[in-house]
Order: structure tokens, then C-alpha cells, then sequence
């Protein structure tokens, strides 16, 4: 996947020049692997910073927010450049008007096969030759909760307090 | 002869998931008959280093005064060259998973000519393969890869693991110089969030708080209750995305994997994402308002009770039990 969306980026640049920033998600929803970001830069052999959630242009290159496990930590990045963003309160999608829906298909749409990529390989068409799925199931670990009985909210509290306090105690 | 490496930042030290990372390392490297090697990036305390020998047939340290302040393309370059210099012979290169790890290891793979993995709780080797297993669509499914090139960079869901064990005899410690280009993007400045206590993903119990408490100012009331029970405090995606508490509070999928004693889970739902980033934690505990939640089919023992109702007479209780 990393080379093929190097391959269509080259192929978009050949007229004005590289992107200032390639923008990529953290990860997909569903297999949540997180890796074309990493691996898309190395393709086009450009720097990049992960978990970016806020770019702003500002003293000749552009200053990057990103998230940590320590914290929020400020980049200075020179373009190109990629980043895969990450979410926050701010960069939520938004509801575009119908005019701008309307107006969207208006927008030129550009198609390009593998082969306009020079990309048509065994190799690629095999999918991807990193890894593959070898199984995938679904896990059984429901377990039985007990729920705090008792005819009162003081009581039902107080045993969950007593289930709280035993496991708290038993770390030391 | 084929080898594993554990990569570790030296500014993180031998903390307890570069620990699981290592433990993953040598029960891998004893199933090929292979050596577990330690590849440093940037300066290291003694301890880390003398722990790290104490584990590794080899350690490798990347000393670099520039390391020490992380930068993802210098550490990038530092991973690579002491890839090398450890003899290059992996069939896998092993991260933790912090954020830094996590960042540096598609780009490291790419670079190696190998496969990478992110987040695996388990690996193994099949032949000339590591079989790596994880999670899928958001915590509902478990995916087992087969990582067809060498070598294989995966970062570990490493806690996860147990710690490697020390050896008869310390492994050789070798200090390299790196020859590093200056970053392209370079991080000029951390807020390094205020954080009283350990870090979440070392804390042995953890109370969290979801989108069921409406707000940020029931937090406050959260923090009574962890108080009382020495407890660090974290947040589902839904509290941290609407601003009522930091990013770096948030345990699930695209938050911290923690796995603590004790979690008490108050008014979090259970989303697959979020049983996904606490799954691992030995006794779960939940407060919520629904008794069909998904929490309450992951917890050990709860209260199908308001918070508000809950909360303060739960910590008046502890308070007094630990007093």
C-alpha cells in the first residue's frame, strides 16, 4: 500500500512540485495496524512525526502539535514532509453544506490504474508481500460479573467498597 | 546463526515494559537457539545498563549525547546503524510500545528490508516466519500475522509479557558512535502533562471515568476516590476527546494498554476500543448506570448504581478502611 500511494503522490507532484505535507490517519478502524504512515515517508523518503494533532504555518515552516505518552510535545518540521494524525476535540469532521456536496462533483477526479504507476507486478497484485493474515477469530472471554446486592444503596455500596478494599490490600 | 534484538530507548531505562520486551526476547531467542541482543538508543543509566546485561547476551549502546533528547529521525538512523553493528543477523527486532517506539518501528522495518507488526501480544517463530498475534475491528476479533520477511519489527503490547530472566553470566557491552544527520523535523518542546504518582501504564490500580459522567468536574470527584485507594486516573476516548481531561489520560485502542491490579471503570460503557486498552488489567471493576453495558461482561464485580450516588459513600468507605 506504502508504494503504490508513493508512486500516485510522485505521479501528482510531477506537475507542481512536492506536497508541503502528506497527511495520513494514525490507523484504520478495523485492522488498526498503523503502519502505511511510517511506511508511505520511507517510500518518499521524507521525514515524518506521528499523532500529530494540529499543524500551523508560522517562521518559514510549519509547527506541529503532537500527542505522547508524556504529553503534548511542539515539532518544527520543514517541508515535505508526512504526519499521521491523530484525534482531538478540534479536528472533528464536519458536516459539509448540500451547495458544497453539489459543488463537489464538479471537482476533477482523477484515476489512475497500476499499470499508469508502473506498479502492475505480480508482487503487488498478490497484495501485500510484508505479511498476511494467517487467522482470525473471535475471542470468548466474557466473564461472570458479581453485582453488589443488598436491599439498600449504603449496603450495596459497602460491598463493593469491602471487593475494593480486599483487592487494594492485597497489592500492599 | 539467527539472532533477536530488543531495541530500547536509554532515556526510558529498563522500565517494566522494556522488561516484557526482553522477556518476549529470550523466550523467542531460546525457541530458534538463537541470542538475545540488546540494542540501545542514546545515553542509559548504569542500572539500565547493568539490568539490561544482566538479561542480554549482548548489549549494544548507541551513547550519542544527541540521543538523549529523542528525535525521531536521529533515533531512526541510531536503530539502523546498531542494527549493524549488533551483527545484523535478526530474525526479529522487537519495540515496547511507547509512542516513540511505536513511531520509529514501520519506518525501521522499512529501512531493514523486513515486516513490521504493531501491538502484538504474542509471537512466535514458524520456520523462517514470526507468527504475531493482536487484535482486530476494534477489540472484537484476534488476528494472528504472518510476518513473511526478516527482519520481523514488531512493538509488543510489552506488560503484557513476563520479564526476561538474568542470565548465568552479564552479556558484553559494547558502546558504538552513531553518525547522525541533523532531524528534519525536530521537536522543539514538550508540556510534559502534570503527572503526581507513576506513570498510568506502571500503576498498579487505576480509576477511570467515561462520557457518563457528562463533564470534567465530576473528575474531581473521581480523584477523591483514587486517592483514597492510591489509585492513578484515566479517562475513556470519548471524556478525553471532549476535552474534560488531558489526551494522555485515555486507556484504549488509540490510547495507553494498561494493566493494572485493579481498574474501576465509572460510567464507561465498554466499548470494544476501550476493553481493548484495559483488558489486560487483573480485577476489573465497574460503576454504571445500565446493567446491559458491555463492562459489566468484563469485570469482575460492580454496581448497577448512578455515580453520583456512588462515588462519595464509596470513598467515605475506603477512607476509613485504609485509615
Amino acid at each position: 500500500m506504502g508504494r503504490v500511494l508513493a508512486a500516485a503522490i510522485r505521479r501528482l507532484e510531477q506537475d507542481g512540485g512536492p506536497f508541503d505535507a502528506v497527511l495520513v490517519g494514525r490507523e484504520s478502524g478495523d485492522w488498526g495496524v498503523g503502519q502505511t504512515g511510517g511506511l508511505l515517508a520511507e517510500e518518499l523518503g521524507r521525514p515524518a512525526l506521528g499523532f500529530v494533532e494540529s499543524l500551523q504555518p508560522g517562521n518559514g515552516g510549519v509547527t506541529l502539535r503532537r500527542q505522547t505518552d508524556v504529553g503534548i510535545e511542539v515539532a518544527e518540521a520543514e517541508s515535505p514532509f508526512l504526519v499521521t494524525i491523530t484525534n482531538n476535540e478540534d479536528n472533528v469532521p464536519r458536516i459539509p453544506k448540500t451547495r458544497d456536496v453539489m459543488m463537489s462533483y464538479r471537482k476533477p477526479l482523477q484515476k489512475l490504474s497500476l499499470a499508469d504507476l508502473e506498479l502492475d507486478s505480480e508482487e503487488i497484485r498478490a497484495g501485500s508481500s510484508i505479511f498476511e493474515v494467517e487467522e482470525i477469530f473471535i475471542p470468548a472471554d466474557e466473564v461472570e460479573c458479581e453485582l453488589a446486592e443488598g436491599d439498600t444503596l449504603e449496603e450495596r455500596v459497602d460491598q463493593l467498597a469491602k471487593r475494593i478494599h480486599e483487592v487494594v490490600a492485597s497489592i500492599g | 546463526m539467527a539472532n533477536v534484538a530488543v531495541c530500547v530507548l536509554g532515556s526510558l531505562g529498563y522500565d517494566r515494559a522494556a522488561q516484557g520486551a526482553a522477556g518476549a526476547g529470550r523466550a523467542l531467542a531460546e525457541s530458534i537457539g538463537g541470542e538475545l541482543h540488546a540494542l540501545v538508543i542514546g545515553p542509559a543509566s548504569d542500572d539500565a545498563v547493568a539490568a539490561l546485561a544482566a538479561v542480554a547476551d549482548r548489549v549494544v549502546i548507541g551513547a550519542n549525547e544527541a540521543l538523549g533528547d529523542y528525535q525521531p529521525e536521529q533515533a531512526l538512523q541510531a536503530a539502523q546503524q546498531l542494527h549493524a553493528a549488533g551483527g545484523g543477523d535478526y530474525v526479529a527486532v522487537l519495540l515496547s510500545n511507547d509512542t516513540y517506539s511505536q513511531e520509529i518501528a514501520p519506518r525501521l522495518a522499512h529501512r531493514l528490508g523486513g515486516s513490521s507488526m504493531a501491538d502484538a501480544a504474542a509471537i512466535r517463530a514458524d520456520g523462517d516466519h514470526l507468527l504475531a498475534q493482536r487484535t482486530a475491528y476494534g477489540g472484537k476479533a484476534i488476528s494472528i500475522y504472518r510476518l513473511k520477511k526478516q527482519p520481523a519489527v514488531v512493538w509488543l503490547r510489552a506488560r503484557g509479557f513476563e520479564p526476561a530472566p538474568e542470565q548465568p553470566s552479564p552479556g558484553d557491552v559494547t558502546n558504538v558512535d552513531l553518525a547522525l544527520d541533523p532531524p528534519r523535523i525536530r521537536i522543539t518542546g514538550r508540556e510534559v502533562a502534570a503527572q503526581e504518582g507513576v506513570r498510568l501504564e506502571d500503576a498498579p490500580v487505576i480509576v477511570s471515568g467515561g462520557r457518563g459522567l457528562g463533564g470534567p468536574e465530576p473528575f474531581q470527584e473521581l480523584k477523591k476516590l483514587a486517592d483514597a485507594i492510591g489509585a492513578e486516573q484515566g479517562a475513556s476516548r470519548a471524556a478525553c476527546d471532549a476535552g474534560w481531561v488531558p489526551p494522555n489520560w485515555q486507556v484504549g485502542q488509540t490510547g495507553k494498554k494498561v494493566a493494572p491490579e485493579l481498574y474501576i471503570a465509572i460510567a464507561i460503557s465498554g466499548a470494544s476500543q476501550h476493553l481493548l486498552g484495559m483488558g489486560d488489567s487483573k480485577v476489573v471493576a465497574a460503576i454504571n448506570t445500565d446493567a446491559d453495558a458491555p463492562i459489566f461482561k468484563h469485570c469482575s464485580f460492580g454496581i448497577v448504581e448512578d455515580y453520583k450516588q456512588v462515588v462519595p459513600l464509596l470513598t467515605e468507605k475506603l477512607q476509613a478502611m485504609a485509615g
